[in-house]
């Protein structure tokens, strides 16, 4: 008898001890402090249950104005070292107020790879910034979901869904930006590529940002005596077919404040990135800018990745903005739906006055 | 700098018969408007002349064969390789100078005049660009060039030797006027 109870008591612990893990854990979650401009805000899970209570969940915010006009998607984050993009998403949230239409951000879309630091070790995890109440952690994460989190081992080679493409390596398997559309039962990197394609579908998103980072332009003499070709994605911007003469338009604009940037097509040929498939899969018009990054220069010993003389924070940061507002513009004169903005700073003010004076 | 200045008096005496002495316009529309080397730069021209409200039609990768002339006021060539855009067209550099020839030859033939246009800067200069700006340049009536793609002289040189007009514009809204001027 005494051995059936304990048998007993012994299973219900067992069956606790699953509930308890079974809820799973909060996702990475660094600070964000919204501004008056936030509407409310959602989990990605909402979108796709599947990815709740996963290291793949992540926030989602809504700046809503209650008036007719487009809806925008905002990410950064996709790469999670890519931190101009993650920056100017939380800027963004901390002061924009939408007059007309809708915006929905998403800074840390890729939450498992801002979980684990830089695998080039080119920056700290952590960079504390001076914001207006005190001291504020800017996140500088690896390009990749973690390997802990992903679950499985990284295949040989990564072959892309649906189109059956090699993309590369097996460690891209863990990039999200080579994951689009995702797949609704695939890895939890495919399935968080899936969870932002149904809120993009969900919200009838009408067009989107995706802001990365990449090596800087610099053309440098190495130590040996090579010379090192400067990065040619910096100041990009690239459209999805169905976008390209908007993201001409805009890049007019871009340039006038002086930033020239260059436009490019998607791909048919390179699978699973952002501009590509959600333009492909989705009516949503998909754009991905592209700031130049020390912190991704190869040949550099100690990047400042936030404070380089050259290609600072702020410029970075400030030139996302200034393809945002472009972008808006040029959509609005395309087609007749706009989006109004107040409080999204310049690349010039956000460098008169820094980045901490942006953040609350 | 002292450079950019010598550029600009040149400019400038250029555009004293072009635009001071004449009354537009100088081109005829409709416009046909193709690229060579197919980098966005031929877009970006066609987004230009609707801005303006110029009559054109874009087509990236038409041959001769398939163009009718008849219709066709002048014929604006934007230079730029982009091995995307040419891997995306499936064709390569050689095939896309073959193509592009083909259409100014036929210009010529109709007594259209062709511009040739560089209208993304000095990123979009190399080897495969230059080799198509070289190979239109006997068939070009008129330069338009993005300042800092000249940066080594290379259209300035061609504008003395081949006594091509030419003009500089500096950012690429500074097109849509160069347009005005030119076409209405």
């Amino acid at each position: 008898m005494k051995r059936f109870q304990f048998i007993m008591v012994l299973c219900v612990l067992l069956l606790i001890g699953q509930g308890i893990f079974s809820q799973g854990a909060l996702p990475f979650l660094p600070d964000v402090r919204p501004g008056y401009g936030v509407t409310g805000m959602v989990w990605l899970s909402d979108y796709f249950p599947s990815i709740r209570n996963t290291p793949m969940d992540t926030r989602v915010y809504f700046l809503e104005s209650g008036k007719e006009g487009a809806t925008f998607l905002l990410f950064g984050g996709v790469h999670p070292r890519e931190i101009a993009g993650t920056s100017a998403a939380i800027v963004f949230i901390e002061n924009v107020i939408v007059t007309r239409g809708r915006v929905i951000v998403i800074p840390f879309t890729n939450s498992s790879g801002f979980s684990i630091p830089d695998e080039l070790g080119s920056s700290s995890h952590f960079l504390e910034v001076e914001g207006k109440s005190g001291p504020r952690i800017l996140v500088y994460g690896d390009r990749r979901t973690s390997l802990e989190d992903q679950g499985v081992e990284d295949p040989e080679l990564y072959i892309h869904y649906p189109t059956g493409s090699v993309v590369g390596a097996g460690d891209e398997s863990r990039n999200l930006n080579r994951a689009f559309p995702g797949k609704i039962d695939g890895t939890p990197t495919q399935q968080l590529a899936y969870a932002i394609m149904e809120l993009i579908r969900q919200e009838n998103v009408d067009f989107n940002l995706d802001m990365h980072e990449s090596d800087t332009p610099e053309q440098v003499t190495l130590p040996g005596g090579q010379i090192h070709q400067g990065g040619r994605l910096a100041y990009m911007l690239v459209c999805h077919p169905s976008g390209l003469e908007i993201g001409a338009l805009a890049l007019f604009e871009v340039e006038d404040q002086g930033i020239p940037m260059k436009l490019e097509e998607s791909s048919i040929d390179f699978r699973g990135l952002s501009h590509r498939e959600i333009g492909d899969a989705t009516h949503c018009i998909s754009f991905l800018s592209e700031s130049p990054n020390p912190g991704q220069d190869r040949w550099r010993d100690q990047p400042l990745v936030l404070d380089d003389p050259k290609y600072p924070i702020e410029h970075r940061v400030g030139m996302h903005f200034e393809v945002i507002r472009a972008l808006i513009e040029s959509f609005a004169l395309f087609t007749g739906k706009e989006i109004h903005l107040e409080g999204l700073p310049s690349e010039k003010e956000l460098i008169t006055f820094g980045i901490g004076a942006y953040l609350n | 700098m002292k450079k950019a200045v010598v550029i600009f008096a040149v400019l400038a005496l250029m555009l004293v018969p072009i635009f001071a002495e004449e009354v537009g316009p100088f081109y005829d529309q409709p416009i046909f408007i193709t690229s060579a080397g197919q980098s966005p730069g031929a877009l970006q021209m066609s987004v230009l002349a609707r801005a303006v409200q110029l009559t054109h039609v874009f087509e990236r990768v038409l041959s001769a064969e398939e163009i009718d002339m008849s219709d066709i006021g002048t014929v604006i060539i934007v230079a730029g390789a982009s091995g995307k855009g040419l891997g995306a067209a499936g064709i390569d550099t050689e095939v896309e100078i073959a193509r592009v020839l083909g259409i100014v030859e036929k210009a010529k033939e109709s007594e259209i005049p062709v511009i040739l246009v560089q209208l993304e800067g000095a990123p979009r200069r190399g080897p495969s660009s230059d080799q198509i700006v070289e190979a239109l340049i006997p068939f070009t009536d008129f330069l338009i060039v993005k300042l800092d793609a000249d940066e080594d002289g290379f259209f300035t040189d061609i504008h003395e030797e081949h006594e091509i007009p030419i003009l500089f514009f500096e950012r690429t809204n500074d097109v849509r006027e160069i347009l005005r001027n030119l076409f209405l």
